[in-house]
């Protein structure tokens, strides 16, 4: 179990003191044999908080225990991570039996066997060079490094980019099947919605710096819900009058669009809870219904002012 | 994968030391040693070799501490189950892999081949010169791991370790040299300095000081065996600095993590010191030959080093900061000057003579200075008589310690810094620092400074020179009234227009027959014995 207590991050130097923390106070707890999948927008702080869990960056405050162990300078917690950040620049220079050399002097658990047969499924030459692949292929042969060094937990930043639709599915497969078999952890962060959806069993949201949930996916899920009902008390015309009184109601709403003499309401609250209270607002209430990830990453993210949550609402 | 980020650089390093053994076997070889013609070309160009070999270790310790520099690395190294420790060993052995082993072998082979070769003196020299390339190379790359822990950019960790190893090694012997000796006016024995515990061996001959442009070979031979163990201990000392350094880089790079990537200087500390040593260093190197010139010069590369370190920080502030530090630099250096120049060289030169004067063998030259003419009085070593050419010279000419005792106490006399007020040593002292009484090395001195010369021959075959000179302004009256003392002690005076004007004549009824310029030839010819 990794367990993330009250991280804070602060790059600011002594000249910049007054820029804002990258992580604020971040506590989370990843449960062991989970594929937990990290959303946030760009610069959020999904890559440092998983540099701080790889050991790279010391935090500012907080601490991050690897099964109880403090994780910073501490070779013992270390050896159940292995960290694949979102380059492969550092590679190029190498042959894949250079880095499988490389990688098994500092693991211990490290199998060759494994990557021998990660890199035959994949069908990549192990005696040529990673500059002379392909984004994808040398992206294929960093997960079989990863999936050989045999750690506990898996952190990938953005791994899966750069592959095509058909390899990121093979190597999901090969991970999911490989980790699964050791009861491993994959921690996973991507900018791919549907795939962490697909992948993910757990998720958190953070935004710059902040965690905005984090929960089991189905529980995320059933958090949310959409609902469509008509309204006519002309008083609840204006969307904001409306957010206030269903507020009054005890729930958030995150969103209110208006079609017509139809109004479709996001809230965070499980479907029987909002259906039971938005009743009173109206008679004409359609069933609701639970959130996609992508609906919730995108509703969340504008309810704290992020993007132009329009257009992205339009093109879905 | 960490020797391979280092592939170059071993290249480079195994060609260096392959082709400096070549050229010293080719040497020993064909040449039979130093006997014949003795240091030649190739043993020299051997010898440059081998420690451009050395000091390559500049370009080798960068890449194996990647991580330091190039996020990418960092993340893939920082993340590995290995302490801070343990990756540094790691490094470390790589270093040794690429470093010292070429390193080590080629120089084994030249041994070898030396011992085959080579007679027991001449592999001594040998020795010697293996031993100081392995301190090149040892303080190369100690030096390198302090700076490559301290920085975090590609940049800083290339030149950071060439500047710092560069004014490291001359900072104690200029130090010395400008303070203890030339600003005391004892221009004594700085052959015995070579070397120094800290640093590159031999970085006085990177000094403007008269007489010490030796190389090792010649300093053996000519100083003996105690001397050869002196400067061996000073080496070995050295060597033990550097293990001190690798610790502490050790120490430094314990503290480094993935945050301090991309960072000129990551540590504040090294920045000052590696500013200040670096700053001290080039003004010392200017300094009582030209203020204006150290001041340009130091100011130029403080702040090339300051807009380096800051980059797109760099503000008026930071410059403004920056340009206190230079001028902290500048007062450090001209305050222990005028310390140095009111205790004349903190005492350590207070009686030179008795430190000099060997027996029968100590010449002296005595020159006063007035702002008309240049007075001389020689007396030459007992020895001297032997020599061709100055066998007819009269008996009397010849010193005793007691004579050179004597023009030492009258020469010493003028030099009035311990009886003078704060403000007429102060106005001295900036006189001497702005070069306005001292203006050339030698004979072109301004009025009322004196020079002393002794020259002294030791059991070998070398002349040395000792310069005692007054670095104070001295009035003409003064000086008129001590040529005099000189003239009613029965001393020979050589009245001398330094102008041309006036003919050179001989203070004293029996003129001798041979003009006093011919001096000068004596020593030049002493100068050849010395380079043959």
């Amino acid at each position: 179990m990794i367990e993330i207590k009250n991280i804070t991050m602060n790059f600011s130097d002594g000249q910049n003191r007054n820029q804002a923390p990258s992580l604020r106070s971040v506590s989370l707890t990843i449960p062991e044999g989970c594929i937990y999948g990290f959303l946030g927008s760009n610069g959020a702080g999904k890559s440092t908080l998983m540099r701080i869990m790889s050991g790279i960056y010391p935090a500012t405050s907080g601490e991050i225990y690897i099964d109880g162990e403090p994780v910073f300078d501490n070779p013992r917690a270390k050896e159940k991570i292995f960290f694949v950040n979102d380059e492969t620049t550092q590679f190029t220079n190498y042959t894949a039996d250079e880095l499988s050399m490389f990688y098994k002097g500092a693991y211990s658990g490290y199998s060759d066997e494994v990557f021998k047969k990660v890199m035959t499924a994949l069908k990549l030459p192990t005696n040529k060079k990673l500059s002379t692949f392909s984004k994808g292929m040398k992206r294929q042969t960093i997960v079989a490094l990863a999936l050989a060094a045999q750690t506990k937990y898996l952190l990938f930043d953005e791994a899966f980019d750069g592959l095509d639709p058909a390899m990121r599915r093979m190597v999901k497969n090969i991970i999911t099947d490989e980790i699964f078999d050791r009861g491993a952890s994959l921690i996973v962060s991507s900018h791919n919605l549907t795939e962490i959806s697909e992948l993910c069993d757990h998720a958190m949201l953070i935004h710059e710096g902040d965690l905005v949930f984090s929960d089991e996916l189905d529980n995320l899920r059933a958090g949310f819900t959409k609902l469509q009902l008509v309204i006519r008390d002309p008083e609840l015309a204006d969307d904001e009058v409306l957010k206030k009184k269903i507020q009054s109601l005890g729930l958030e709403a995150l969103d209110i669009t208006t079609l017509g003499s139809l109004r479709q309401i996001i809230v965070k609250a499980p479907e029987e809870e909002a259906v039971s209270k938005l009743k009173v607002l109206s008679t004409d209430l359609a069933e609701g219904v639970p959130l996609t990830l992508e609906e919730i990453f995108i509703y969340e993210l504008e309810a704290r002012g992020y993007g132009n949550a329009d257009i992205i609402k339009e093109n879905n | 994968m960490l020797t391979k980020n280092c592939t170059k650089q071993f290249m480079l390093i195994a060609v260096l030391s392959g082709l400096s053994t070549l050229l010293k076997i080719f040497h020993f070889v064909s040449f039979g040693g130093f006997a014949q013609g003795a240091m030649s070309d190739f043993y020299f160009y051997g010898d440059i070799l081998s420690v451009a070999a050395a000091i390559s270790g500049v370009l080798l310790v960068a890449p194996a501490f990647k991580e330091l520099y190039n996020r990418q690395f960092a993340d893939v190294e920082f993340s590995l189950p290995m302490s801070a420790s343990e990756r540094f060993r790691a490094k470390l052995l790589v270093i040794l892999k690429c470093h010292f082993i070429p390193f080590a072998v080629a120089q084994s082979v030249t041994v070898i081949t030396g011992i085959i070769f080579l007679n027991s003196f001449q592999m001594k020299i040998i020795i010697f010169d293996v031993l100081c390339h392995l301190v090149y190379m040892a303080f190369t790359d100690a030096i390198a791991l302090v700076c490559v822990s301290s920085c975090g950019n590609i940049v800083e960790c290339i030149y950071t370790p060439i500047f710092l190893a560069a004014a490291s090694s001359l900072i104690i012997p200029l130090s010395i040299f400008k303070f203890v000796v030339l600003i005391s006016g004892r221009n004594a024995n700085t052959m015995n300095m070579l070397n120094f515990p800290v640093g590159y061996p031999g970085a006085m001959m990177f000094i403007d000081s008269d007489g010490t442009e030796m190389t090792y070979a010649e300093f053996i031979v000519c100083s003996g065996t105690s001397v050869l163990v002196k400067n061996i201990i000073m080496l070995i000392a050295d060597l033990a600095v550097c293990v001190g350094l690798v610790f502490l880089a050790l120490r430094i790079y314990k503290k480094r993590n993935g945050l301090t990537v991309g960072k000129p200087f990551v540590s504040g500390k090294f920045y000052r010191i590696f500013i200040s040593v670096v700053t001290v260093a080039v003004i010392l190197e200017f300094f009582l030959n030209s203020l204006y010139i150290a001041v340009f010069v130091g100011l130029l590369l403080f702040l090339a080093i300051s807009v380096s370190a800051n980059r797109t920080k760099l503000t008026m502030k930071v410059l403004e900061k920056n340009m206190l530090g230079f001028c902290g630099c500048l007062l450090s250096v001209l305050v222990i000057g005028f310390v140095s120049y009111i205790t004349c060289g903190f005492g350590y030169t207070s009686s030179p003579v008795n430190d000099v004067f060997d027996s029968d063998a100590t010449g002296c030259q005595a020159e006063l200075i007035t702002s008309k003419y240049l007075y001389r009085i020689v007396q030459l070593p007992q020895k001297d008589k032997t020599q061709e050419g100055l066998s007819e010279l009269p008996e009397y000419r010849f010193c005793t310690k007691e004579m050179i005792d004597q023009i030492f106490k009258e020469i010493t006399s003028l030099d009035k810094r311990n009886s003078s007020s704060f403000s007429e040593n102060l106005s001295n002292y900036f006189d001497l620092v702005r070069y306005e009484n001292v203006y050339d090395e030698f004979f072109a001195i301004k009025a009322g400074t004196v020079y002393i010369m002794c020259s002294m021959e030791d059991d070998k075959r070398r002349v040395n020179y000792y310069d005692n000179y007054s670095v104070r302004n001295v009035s003409d009256e003064d000086i008129e009234k001590t040529v005099q003392r000189f003239l009613d002690l029965g001393y020979e005076v050589y009245k001398i227009d330094p102008t041309g004007k006036e003919d050179d004549y001989l203070m004293k009824e029996q003129r001798y027959m041979r003009p006093a310029r011919e001096e000068e030839i004596i020593y030049e010819n002493d100068e050849e014995e010395y380079y043959d």
